[in-house]
């Protein structure tokens, strides 16, 4: 009986957040034992065709300044910038997602909005990880994601196309 | 009870555990060998996160970060850190052993909880269930200090073999939740799609994959060769489910593990450098030459190498120099800088380690077991 309790937890434990996470991706749990999994397709008939996330730096006169995503995040991994760009560098207002379980809805906050003290905070962070890289005077956080055509033959860039673009007021 | 004793559960709970039998010196000589490899290559430190500003804190739904608010302060990560390494040379020496195996991977899924709170979870679980396996095992009933404070005892017959089944089902587990999406997608027949680009493009023009070998697969123009990429891959991840089943399988699927680890890291730069201290946890050390010398005919000596070492790679990391993965470090003096680079000479190291020990391994159950306790030499 012990035995079979055993078993039912351990499958319960492995098999639940596999679950949540076949669901929806924003559902999945930590810890668990997941690999990634990356399902992803591309097309080899076409020219090759990949987004690319930049991030720039606007100022007053509205000169762009392309920002070195990795000094950027000093101390944070820098494999962490483009999920931290997405949450507006902390600076989005609160957002709301509902997933369906079968039957039941669940409403899940995916960004939550920042306090007065803490979006001053991140403010003084951006604005300092700017400075290091010698940029003072920042209106805007500009995060553009490009559509790039290559040619695998030349090794060349074929176009580009902007698929959308989003910009964080950073004034302070 | 609605499982019969010769029900089929029964039956594959069997060949698991067949599969993943070893000895308790080689598990014992493998708890030294995976915390000397987490010292040199894969130490984690989380005080970065004591300087990430609140605002960015975004944990999943379904975690122990979720029932905080803000990140913790500094000092928080600073001890984090300070336990781990403290429980990582306690480990090494088998010194509380329990006590510390259980203590790091609950300090390492403290920090990794907060560290994934920044919209990403890395996919990093199979260390963590090593640590979680160990909790259940006891290796350091031999080459550890434990062994020394313990009243001498011989081992029994019933101790001498271990079962490493539950943290083979964790692997396989593991690779199947990675092959299963994989399989509905990828195995498709279809050669004007490509899962495996996919995964290259991204790499190659987003995040700056771009060194040893992955230049060449630009070059690839077969879409023949690319299905079967995929294909491959698919059959791989998910042939783990049978090859657990058998001893020469299982043992074949490791190997095979370690080959396609060092493919990725030529072709796609992804090191995974973490699942290499996964998989040693079935090599034989026991039964291997090099091992039977330091850790029976040399164990003490060996012990006080492993303490010196032990104690400078922590002081390093410990040290205002702050150098964890020491590893890297020396290896970077001495002019190997690229780090995927020595991922690759890892996994080849790894891999001539499991065809050196393959043998071994498929013969261990009928061998003879190993005496030997550090205490007796």
């Amino acid at each position: 009986m012990v035995k079979t309790a055993i078993r039912m937890v351990i499958a319960f434990c492995l098999i639940g957040p596999f679950l949540l996470r076949e669901a929806d991706r924003t559902l999945e749990p930590y810890p668990a034992v997941l690999q990634p999994s990356g399902a992803y397709k591309v097309s080899t008939k076409d020219a090759v065709k990949f987004r690319k996330k930049q991030l720039l730096a606007v100022e007053n006169d509205g000169s762009e300044h392309e920002i070195h995503t990795d000094d950027f995040m000093g101390d944070i991994p820098s494999h962490y910038w483009s999920y931290v760009a997405d949450s507006r560098y902390g600076l989005a207002s609160e957002k709301e997602r509902t997933v369906a379980l079968g039957r039941w809805r669940l409403t899940l906050v995916t960004h939550k909005e920042a306090s007065p003290t803490e979006r001053k905070e991140a403010l003084r962070w951006i604005h300092a990880r700017l400075r290091a890289q010698g940029i003072d005077d920042a209106a805007i956080i500009r995060i553009r994601e490009i559509d790039t055509f290559w040619d695998v033959q030349s090794g060349t860039e074929v176009k580009r196309e902007t698929k959308e673009q989003i910009d964080v007021d950073i004034k302070k | 009870m609605w499982i019969s004793k010769n029900s089929p559960v029964d039956w594959i709970e069997t060949q698991i555990s067949r599969s993943t039998q070893t000895d308790i010196a080689s598990l014992c000589y493998f708890r030294v060998v995976f915390c000397l490899f987490t010292i040199l290559f894969g130490w984690r430190s989380y005080t970065w996160i004591g300087t990430v500003p609140d605002a960015f804190f975004n944990p999943p739904m379904f975690s122990v970060a979720s029932l905080f608010d803000q990140f913790p302060p500094k000092i928080f990560f600073q001890a984090v850190d300070i336990a781990i390494g403290v429980f990582t040379f306690t480990l090494l020496f088998g010194f509380l052993t329990r006590l510390s195996t259980l203590s790091l991977l609950i300090l390492m899924i403290i920090g990794n909880t907060f560290s994934f709170s920044l919209g990403k979870i890395d996919h990093n679980a199979l260390y963590l269930c090593v640590l979680l396996a160990m909790c259940f095992q006891n290796w350091g009933t031999m080459f550890s200090i434990d062994s020394l404070l313990r009243s001498q005892r011989e081992i029994g017959e019933k101790e001498k073999s271990v079962d490493l089944s539950f943290l083979g089902v964790l692997i396989s587990f593991g690779f199947f939740t990675a092959g299963f999406g994989k399989s509905l997608s990828w195995v498709d027949f279809d050669l004007t799609t490509s899962g495996f680009l996919s995964w290259f493009y991204d790499g190659y023009f987003n995040q700056g994959r771009d060194q040893l070998l992955a230049s060449a697969v630009l070059k690839i123009n077969s879409p023949l060769l690319l299905e079967f990429i995929d294909i491959s891959a698919v059959i791989f991840e998910l042939g783990v489910l049978l090859a657990i089943l058998s001893r020469t399988g299982w043992y074949s699927w490791l190997t095979t593990a370690c080959l396609f680890h060092l493919v990725n890291c030529l072709l796609l730069n992804i090191a995974f450098n973490a699942n290499a201290a996964v998989y040693l946890a079935f090599v034989p050390w026991a039964q291997l030459p090099i091992c039977r010398y330091c850790f029976i005919k040399r164990a003490k000596c060996s012990l006080v190498v492993f303490a010196a070492l032990g104690s400078f790679l922590i002081t390093l990391w410990l040290s205002p120099a702050r150098i964890p993965n020491a590893g890297f470090h020396v290896l970077s003096l001495l002019g190997i800088s690229n780090r995927l680079v020595v991922s690759c000479g890892i996994w080849v190291a790894i891999l001539l380690i499991f065809l050196a020990s393959f043998k071994a391994f498929v013969m261990l159950p009928t061998a003879q077991l190993p005496q030997h306790r550090f205490s007796q030499p």
